[in-house]
């Protein structure tokens, strides 16, 4: 099956936005510009401390793996000719989770606790992902 | 032991579960009603209150229509799905302890099988890839692109953490599919009635790592329904009145957002929420202990949910369900905490967890297939990944 890769088609502006940074190849997340917490998924307001005010911060793109599966069939279309195939939920240095995909180990190498580096990835022409790297392979 | 809750459970009823029964969701529920009234010695005319899924199909007042239910002072639904599985019954208790309503019925219903399952019915079983379709949105989005895209790719994301923060190993939760499998052969309303080893756990294929296919819930159709009246009034039915002794339910996210649920869950011991601090609760107002309960319901999509409620509930120690389970402790009839004795959801039927209600009721009577010797005291909760809670029931002494 050939199906297309599942692509994000938000709704909200906030979320939008998230992923219009990923298209210019940048990973960017909320910051609450009055106490300074991290957080994503993107959100109208700070869980903390209640402020409205936020900002849009350049992620340092450093973290761990801090859960890992290898996927078997039957699942997404998209995926289904992958299969097996590796996800992650991995932790940045910002306290945030991403789901993921590590780009640079077999699926059965992927250890909770590695650590790992963003890339932005275009994985169809046009569409870009956050996925990840293995922060030791450079 | 009547515990701090003036309800009880007077009936129970189910339909036979299995695959493409070819029968609408309302047909289950009205048969899974009917039953669960016969078996308490009422008419449906009693029912005064109706509590169920928020994503249930069938709706209130088409049960007031089919059943011939006069009047219905009580609406209500819990969130999620499997994460209410006991939460409906608490309920249901709340509502007759208080006199909301004085006869209340907690049912789920499920045809896994319609056509429209595999298409636009966002809430009622099939795929779910087959049906978010490429309009990536909500939770959605944050997974789909990735290939996470069902409960077992979350569960198995969930066990793998487990993994690293305790040592559990994937054979703990083949060792609870087992002994899941081992209840359900001797029950004769299970849809699996032959028994695996661990072995044919390990050659069971892989979900997702390390989730097997025999880890996983059954897909099927069927009903299941229990009825909650006043204690009071429970001792003049048909039945042996089995209080409930309390009930908790706590918010946490849900397994399909799982960058929020790994940034709060009390799994793994780094915050102290969730269903550790409603355990509490939960025995608190029973004024009892873990250590009191006899059998365990614990609603499980996948066996890895088992180990993580003993260890919230207060079970075990944090960490230590893997062992526990490996110990024989969930088995029937040595465990010293049979859990899932009529099969669960990997051996009975998958009724989103409700199937597990008048498993525990049963237990209490003392008509269990699989019966726990003397047993007194019953826990049920709804799936350790959701929003969810806990029921506690009794005997009335």
């Amino acid at each position: 099956m050939s199906a297309g890769h599942p692509r994000p088609d938000p709704i909200g502006a906030d979320d939008g936005r998230f992923w219009s940074y990923v298209a210019s190849g940048e990973l960017r997340i909320q910051r609450c510009v009055d106490c300074g917490a991290h957080r994503h998924p993107p959100r109208s307001l700070c869980a903390a401390c209640g402020s409205t005010a936020v900002e849009w911060v350049a992620a340092s793109g450093r973290g761990e793996v801090w859960a890992r599966t290898v996927i078997h069939p039957p699942t997404l279309p998209a995926f289904a000719s992958r299969t097996p195939y590796g996800a992650v939920v991995v932790r940045l240095e910002e306290g945030v989770f991403l789901v993921s995909n590590v780009v640079d180990r077999d699926p059965d190498d992927v250890a909770v606790g590695l650590p790992i580096t963003v890339v932005i990835t275009e994985v169809e022409p046009g569409f870009h992902l956050p996925l990840v790297r293995a922060a030791e392979d450079g | 032991m009547n515990g701090s809750m003036r309800a009880a459970v007077v009936g129970i009823g189910q339909t036979a579960y299995a695959k493409d029964m070819a029968r609408t969701e309302l047909d289950l529920a009205c048969d899974a009603i009917r039953a669960a009234c016969d078996d308490a010695g009422l008419t449906v005319a009693a029912i005064d209150g109706v509590v169920s899924y928020h994503i249930e199909q069938v709706a209130e007042v088409d049960l007031m229509t089919a059943l011939g239910i006069p009047e219905l002072r009580l609406m209500a639904r819990t969130p999620s799905g499997g994460g209410g599985g006991a939460s409906i019954l608490g309920l249901a208790a709340l509502a007759v302890d208080q006199g909301a309503a004085e006869c209340v019925v907690a049912f789920r219903s499920r045809n896994r099988s319609k056509s429209a399952s595999y298409g636009s019915d966002p809430n009622q079983g099939g795929r779910p890839w087959a049906k978010a379709g490429d309009r990536l949105r909500g939770a959605l989005q944050w997974e789909h692109p990735f290939g996470v895209a069902s409960p077992a790719h979350e569960f198995a994301l969930i066990a793998s953490r487990h993994m690293h923060v305790y040592g559990t190993r994937a054979e703990h939760f083949g060792m609870q599919a087992v002994a899941q499998r081992f209840h359900a052969s001797r029950n004769p309303d299970a849809i699996m009635r032959s028994p695996i080893t661990l072995d044919d756990w390990r050659a069971s294929r892989p979900i997702a790592d390390p989730i097997r296919l025999f880890d996983c819930s059954l897909e099927n159709d069927g009903a299941a329904a229990v009825i909650v009246t006043s204690l009071a009034r429970a001792r003049d039915l048909r039945q042996p009145a089995v209080p409930v002794l309390s009930q908790v339910q706590y918010g946490a996210p849900i397994h399909t957002q799982p960058c929020d649920f790994f940034a709060t869950t009390a799994a793994f011991g780094e915050r102290d929420g969730g269903a550790v601090t409603a355990g509490r609760r939960l025995f608190t107002q029973a004024g009892i202990r873990p250590a009191d309960v006899d059998v365990a319901l614990i609603v499980d999509p996948f066996t890895v949910a088992v180990p993580l409620a003993l260890e919230q509930y207060g079970f075990c120690e944090l960490g230590a369900g893997g062992p526990f389970i490996e110990s024989g402790a969930t088995r029937w009839p040595d465990g010293a905490l049979p859990v899932n004795t009529h099969g669960g959801s990997n051996g009975e039927a998958f009724i989103h967890g409700v199937n597990h209600l008048p498993e525990a009721v049963r237990q209490l009577r003392g008509s269990a297939v699989n019966q726990v010797a003397d047993a007194e005291v019953a826990f049920i909760c709804g799936a350790i990944s959701d929003p969810s809670g806990a029921v506690l029931l009794g005997v009335d002494r």
